[in-house]
């Protein structure tokens, strides 16, 4: 964080500007909440599942995610897109999977977040989604859930 | 960096990925197969060049944070004006390659592609447009040798179009001779 924002107090010296970043509106920090160094615990066994750096980058355009678990890294890139006025995710790690989460924020202030996956061997794609809340301890709570049927019914993702 | 004051567990009911019941299983090595080098031409350290042979900026291509997996790009103009960030990934079941490119101008481009033969390019990523009326938008990698290639980031309004040049960038690896 410290880096980029070096570069983009460089950006505005350079260009001679003191306007603001074209990322500084209230959309482009919906998801600043989640921007910290977390430790991340599986709230159903207790343990640690990992460890994750939310990063706020590129005067304030992006944030990217790092995530760090035994024998696994992932991360994902995150941007409040204009063209169609959603937030989106790209999720990639070291397994070679690949998400493109869509979504926005709800009316209570969670980031809602959802994927189309393919089933293997056809059939009805599953939506998984994921909600991203701001806890009044400065926590965030994390949770993801699925639907084979299309947005109907939504069934729990167990970590393990 | 108010955020490293709180360091704080969140309560977390599922990852996006499931390592552990990957491991449980242990399937062969992700990535691991020549289709997942394709674009590894790109990787390196890259100093760009304007059309009029000015240097305007740097250009890191990296292929090991995540596993064999990610190809990773930073990117900078020496003014500041334009730094970015993109990840690249080949998608075996969809034969594909896919990139997702951040900027600090609010840019946000989810691309697929991949190796391209018979043409003046050898690789290509084409811009998912996210509405209908948005542009048609790509970039190709041509001219590539060890230690240099052309980008070029090309457009056009309708499929039936031919492509334009937007931006082209010559890329020089760091500490190459010139005209390598």
């Amino acid at each position: 964080m410290l880096h980029a924002a070096t570069l983009a107090l460089a950006a505005v010296t350079a260009a001679g500007q003191t306007a603001p970043s074209g990322c500084s509106a209230a959309v482009n920090r919906q998801f600043d909440f989640w921007v910290g160094e977390w430790t991340v615990t599986d709230s159903a066994s207790g343990q640690v599942a990992g460890q994750s750096r939310i990063e706020k980058l590129y005067d304030g355009c992006a944030i990217r995610e790092n995530w760090t678990s035994a024998g696994f890294t992932g991360g994902s890139l995150n941007a409040y897109r204009a063209a169609d006025g959603k937030w989106h995710q790209m999720w990639m790690d070291s397994a070679g999977a690949v998400r493109h989460f869509i979504g926005g924020v709800d009316s209570a202030g969670k980031m809602v977040l959802t994927a189309e996956q393919p089933r293997p061997g056809g059939g009805a794609v599953r939506l998984i989604r994921m909600t991203f809340t701001a806890n009044a301890d400065a926590t965030v709570r994390q949770y993801s859930d699925f639907s084979d049927d299309g947005g109907a019914h939504w069934q729990l993702r167990p970590f393990l | 960096m108010r955020v490293q004051q709180f360091l704080a567990a969140i309560f977390l009911a599922v990852p996006q990925a499931l390592p552990a019941q990957q491991a449980a299983t242990t399937p062969p090595p992700p990535c691991k197969g020549p289709e997942h080098r394709t674009l590894d031409f790109w990787v390196g350290d890259w100093v760009a060049y304007d059309q009029a042979g000015t240097a305007i900026g740097t250009n890191r291509i990296t292929r090991n944070e995540y596993g064999d997996c990610v190809i990773t790009e930073h990117f900078r103009t020496n003014d500041g004006s334009m730094i970015g960030h993109s990840v690249s990934i080949y998608r075996p079941g969809l034969k594909q390659w896919r990139q997702t490119w951040v900027d600090n101008q609010n840019g946000f481009f989810d691309l697929v592609g991949g190796p391209v033969s018979g043409s003046d390019h050898i690789f290509v990523f084409e811009n998912k447009r996210p509405v209908e009326t948005a542009p048609f938008q790509r970039m190709i990698f041509q001219d590539v040798k060890p230690d240099s290639f052309v980008w070029r980031w090309q457009n056009r309004a309708k499929a039936e179009d031919s492509w334009k040049d937007s931006w082209v960038i010559q890329y020089r690896r760091k500490g190459a001779a010139a005209g390598s």
